[in-house]
């Protein structure tokens, strides 16, 4: 009996020793990212939706007045917001719509290259994806004199006199330019390996077939890179909603501003200086992020993968099948 | 007969070479330019403008980056070309490593709570964080400066720094790493009576180490590069405590005039040098890891 | 540590909840414009202010040479009131200043600077954002005066919001005309006096270079000498007078100058932009016509190249003898008149350049009494309402008023042409070699207008650079001058209404 008592006690005690090391430790491990997760996280998420129903009157950091859903009112019904605000969103949308395509395709196409590797292919990938490493404020700076209007060398080289950050359509084009050059790098080295992986014996297998280059990349190389493609259309999607430093960067100068303004632009230039726009802000930080994640939610959907595991083994056999 | 052959065969390796050569070239173009831009003369910058060289050897100058370093002592007059490189070198390496290094313990360490110490609600937690992330971030950067603003860290460095340590990728990337580590070898250790802590250092950082770096390596890239933050949290400060990457803007504004464009190329390359070492140790390992993102999913 | 910041959390948390619940803190208290107590002054027995050590400190939005001439006649300030007062500036771009301000008032109120050197039509702007104490009880306190009639009275109205003046104008300043006297002469030019007579002149010197009879001379790349006297290409020489509106000489001063020329006003009486006017769409049609002249323009030629958002495209064009004209900010005037000095030193130096007003150039119509306005700015100083010391206030105004009555002729030299009567007609001043060389051609203060207060002051004057850059860019060619005006108008004062 006595043996037996002892027994569970050690076994008690054991157990809320190891109860209390195990609190201890997951404090210890998980409490830091914790706490800075609700501090720097969570707190602005909360903090953000107090803002957007505050007003500020410019004099402190501090809301002056609690307004409800004022400012998000304003936002969708005020003339100049709609003119600007929402103008600046459907620029941003327009432009996104146009360039994910091409950050898409230009790089999928780069890497169908590579992937026949050709000799030095990895000093060719080391150098396209080289610009995008860099900082924003260089390579602008650096694309800023090139195609300046005078003595620039783009200018110069044709014999052109364009003034490209000067008017808004080849401002736009600069920066479309701007984010090809410097930021297709990821999408490109992120579908070289998904190339790089695709079952050679798959196309061995078609070959035999007497599939077509076409019918090859449709049904062999498409369905088996589409992990990829989905990753990188919903990463450019994501980082083109957000567009800002290279706008910032080249077209500080252009002429006609608000053409030129996205939506991450409109906010971020309300937060310098005076806190008088800062409800306003944090409403349109809200309502854009929305929107965002409205239009990400639209692609997934969109491109969904439909089949089970082994999905391009299958599609592969569909196409066989269907022939 | 072989010749014809070889080049039959070699077709498609040859039509791609030439292609990626020219467009690699394409590519490369304007960074030649700007580091040659930043040893040339205003002169031949303006007058040659249609080379990308230097047309003389005379107009070869190191005046650009003569001038940027003889800007880096504080004239009360002369306060707009006032150009601490030196100091936004030190803060730009204390923001991208300091920032990185803190974020990847405290990371590694959430990642190891989350797999090793099974606790009620991880995996609850888990998918809520995950959850978080389609949050984009455009909609807590008012509050967030607020928040800097009351924990005082507006106008310093840790307010750069700070925001990043909730991230939540980070934590999501290692954890998918640990993940891949086989609980025996954790059950054993922890049999030999060690600690989580020394498991962790012992056992499961030696694993996770390339995933740990590529993390890094992403980390220091994205804030040696930021410039929409800092603009908000260090715009308004003193130039001693700006980044070099928000430096530069405000030199590329003001380097419109004639004499200043060598000395913004100058700055731009400067820039640019500390991330170009960085790439050429860890190239294999930054594309590898670029690579494993797409691949992991 | 953790605990510190999950403190400061908590407290911030409550610190927000705080400020939502009062609305703002209550600092709203109207600041005192009668009589102020003595505060902490100390006086010695024949009731003098005794300052001792006081140190200030001053934000002044000067840079460059300018910065430099300010920190001199303040050394000598100093230097004066030797263990009394001290003051120490620090220099900040007009670009950079306010966004500063900005967020130091709101943030970050302890360094706040104690004195504010800036442009005196901000003034109401600032007292709207509760920065400024009114200037007057001050002086009061210290024994000074400002004299109304000694001072140019735009440049005080200016700085006067409601009847209390909030800031000391110390002078005005605007962009001059920088001219090739070498070039008109050698050709039988003259030097214009009004509009007709600088599109004459700009036109028949094209025309000469199209004839081949152009004499230009200027540093060249094909290997002339600065001094070498040849004959303009005669294609491509097209360029007589360059601007841009990504100049600031444009921007600041010559949009609005164009405008006040042709009898343009800027502020309507309830504070709002009252640009919106045919007199200022003439204004501005004359700077559309510099750079693209239409059927009824005045000039034929464009009088500059299209030079887009470019900066200080009149530097390059004049040292090569490719213009004539160039704007410039007179107080880099003197740079120039030292590089030129060296330049052409072979032939006349400096002598080579001359200087002129704005004054008329850019009026339709020279009869008209406004066709002489230029629009200038004039820097003031202001007190930050940080201060809350009495002695340092006292001390504040005693260095203000030292310095506008004691900066004179070094501050016009760099084109800062004095705010008080007394000070342009003293002896000093006129009898000053650099008087009779070029400060003379600056015209008198009289001559300048500055903006009139208006608590909307950046969204009048941000609207209106707008419509000038958008009149000047070869984008909106086909648009009106006037209609990119309405759109303007109708945004700022929408923006207006939204944050009031």
């Amino acid at each position: 009996m006595k043996k037996v008592t002892l027994e569970g006690y050690a076994f008690n005690r054991e157990k809320r020793n190891s109860k209390i090391r195990k609190t201890g430790s997951l404090l210890f491990f998980f409490g830091p990212y914790f706490f800075c997760f609700c501090l720097f996280f969570v707190f602005p998420l909360v903090l953000g939706v107090v803002m957007s129903m505050s007003k500020f009157d410019g004099k402190s950091m501090f809301p002056s007045e609690f307004v409800w859903f004022d400012n998000f009112k304003t936002v969708f019904t005020n003339r100049v917001m709609i003119k600007d605000f929402w103008s600046s969103v459907w620029y941003t949308i327009r432009f996104a719509l146009i360039i994910v395509p091409l950050c898409i395709l230009i790089p999928l196409g780069l890497a169908l290259l590579i992937n026949i590797k050709p000799p030095c292919y990895k000093i060719f990938r080391a150098c396209i994806y080289l610009p995008g490493i860099f900082p924003l404020t260089s390579t602008g700076l650096i694309l800023l004199r090139m195609f300046s209007y005078h003595n620039g060398f783009i200018n110069s080289f044709f014999n052109i006199s364009v003034d490209w950050f000067g008017n808004t359509g080849t401002a736009w084009f600069m920066v479309g330019l701007f984010c090809i050059w410097g930021g297709i790098g990821g999408n490109f080295i992120i579908l070289c390996a998904g190339l790089e992986n695709v079952d050679k014996g798959l196309y061995e297998a078609s070959g035999m077939d007497g599939a077509s280059r076409w019918e090859k990349f449709r049904y062999v190389t498409l369905p088996a890179i589409k992990p990829q493609l989905i990753m990188c259309i919903f990463t450019s999607l994501c980082g083109y909603m957000n567009l800002y430093g290279q706008n910032y960067i080249l077209l500080s100068n252009t002429p006609d501003q608000d053409a030129v303004m996205t939506a991450v632009f409109r906010i971020q230039n309300m937060l310098i200086g005076g806190s008088k726009p800062y409800g306003y802000a944090a409403a349109m930080g809200i309502i854009l992020g929305a929107i965002i994640a409205a239009i990400t939610a639209v692609q997934m959907t969109v491109t969904k993968e439909r089949k089970g595991g082994d999905k391009h083994v299958r599609a592969f056999l569909d196409w066989k099948e269907s022939r | 007969m072989s010749g014809r052959s070889w080049i039959g065969k070699n077709l498609g390796k040859i039509i791609a070479f030439v292609v990626l050569l020219a467009i690699s070239l394409l590519f490369l173009l304007p960074l030649i330019y700007g580091v040659f831009g930043s040893v040339r003369t205003y002169n031949d910058l303006s007058g040659n403008a249609s080379s990308i060289f230097p047309t003389s050897f005379s107009a070869f100058t190191w005046d650009g980056y003569r001038e940027l370093f003889s800007r880096t002592k504080y004239v009360s007059t002369n306060a707009n070309e006032y150009f601490p490189i030196w100091n936004w070198l030190f803060n730009s390496l204390i923001v991208a490593l300091g920032g990185t290094l803190l974020y990847l313990i405290i990371a590694a360490f959430a990642a190891y709570a989350f797999v090793f110490l099974d606790f009620k609600y991880s995996n609850k937690i888990f998918y809520f964080l995950i959850g978080t992330m389609v949050i984009p971030g455009i909609v807590s950067t008012a509050p967030q400066l607020i928040n800097m603003n009351m924990l005082g860290f507006y106008k310093s460095l840790v307010g750069l720094i700070a925001p990043s340590l909730g991230g939540v990728y980070g934590v999501y990337l290692i954890r998918q790493f640990f993940i891949g580590i086989p609980k025996d070898l954790i059950e054993n250790a922890s049999m030999d009576g060690a600690s989580n802590l020394s498991i962790f250092f012992k056992v499961v950082l030696p694993l996770g180490k390339s995933a740990l770096f590529v993390q890094g390596l992403f980390g220091f890239m994205g804030a040696w590069n930021d410039v929409q933050w800092a603009q908000l949290i260090i715009g308004g400060a003193p130039r001693t405590t700006w980044t070099l990457a928000y430096g530069l803007k405000v030199i590329s504004d003001n380097a419109e005039s004639a004499e200043s464009m060598t000395l913004a190329f100058a700055s731009a390359v400067i820039a640019m040098i500390p991330i170009f070492i960085v790439y050429l140790v860890a190239q294999s390992k930054i594309i590898e890891g670029v690579a494993n993102t797409g691949i992991k999913r | 540590m953790k605990f510190k910041r999950a403190l400061c959390c908590a407290m911030a948390g409550v610190l927000s909840a705080v400020a939502i619940g009062c609305g703002g803190g209550g600092d709203d208290g109207r600041r005192p414009v009668g009589p102020v107590d003595d505060g902490d002054l100390k006086f010695d027995p024949n009731n003098q202010i005794v300052y001792e050590n006081v140190q200030l400190k001053m934000w002044s939005v000067t840079t460059g040479d300018d910065a430099k001439t300010q920190d001199d006649i303040i050394a000598r300030f100093n230097e004066t009131y030797n263990g009394m007062i001290k003051v120490t500036t620090e220099h900040i771009s007009r670009y950079e200043l306010e966004p500063l301000l900005d967020t130091t008032m709101q943030f970050d109120r302890g360094s706040a600077p104690d004195l504010f050197f800036s442009h005196g039509s901000r003034a109401a702007e600032y007292v709207e954002k509760d920065w400024l104490l009114p200037i007057e009880p001050y002086m009061d306190k210290a024994s000074l005066v400002i004299d109304r009639t000694d001072y140019v009275e735009s440049l005080l109205d200016a700085t006067t919001v409601d009847g209390h003046i909030y800031g000391l104008p110390q002078d005005v300043h605007s962009a001059m005309v920088v001219y090739r006297a070498d070039i008109l002469e050698k050709n039988g030019l003259d030097v214009p006096t009004n509009y007709q007579e600088l599109v004459e002149v700009c036109e028949s010197a094209i025309d000469l270079a199209k004839a081949g009879n152009l004499w230009v001379r200027g540093e060249n790349s094909a290997g002339y000498k600065a001094t070498d006297w040849r004959k303009a290409p005669t294609t491509g020489w097209d360029n007589p007078f360059p601007i841009a509106y990504g100049d600031m000489w444009v921007h600041e001063f010559l949009g609005y100058t164009a405008a006040a020329q042709n009898g343009g006003q800027f502020v309507a009486s309830d504070g709002k932009p009252g640009w919106n006017t045919n007199e200022v769409a003439n204004g501005l049609q004359v700077l559309k016509d510099f750079v693209m002249p239409s059927e009824t323009s005045e000039n034929k030629y464009p009088l500059t190249k299209a030079y887009g958002s470019e900066y200080d495209v009149g530097n390059t064009p004049l040292r090569r003898g490719d213009a004539i004209f160039k704007l410039l900010g007179p107080w880099e005037y003197p740079r120039d008149l030292a590089e030129y000095e060296s330049l052409m030193a072979a032939d006349g130096g400096s002598s080579n350049i001359q200087t002129m007003s704005m004054s008329n150039l850019f009026a339709k119509d020279s009869s008209k009494e406004y066709a002489s306005k230029v629009k200038g700015e004039g820097h003031a100083f202001m007190l930050m309402s940080t201060v809350t010391s009495r002695t340092k206030q006292c001390a504040a105004m005693v260095f203000a008023d030292w310095m506008v009555n004691n900066s004179s002729v070094e501050w016009a030299k760099r084109g800062h042409l004095p705010s008080l009567k007394s000070v342009e007609n003293s002896s000093e001043y006129r009898s000053d070699p650099a008087y009779d060389a070029y400060i003379k051609n600056w015209g008198s203060c009289d001559d300048y207008i500055v903006i009139q207060p208006t608590q909307h002051y950046s969204y009048v004057d941000m609207y209106f650079k707008h419509c000038v850059q958008k009149a000047m860019s070869t984008q909106f060619k086909n648009s009106s001058v006037k209609s990119i005006m309405n759109e303007e108008y109708e945004d700022c004062v929408d923006y207006i209404d939204l944050y009031a």
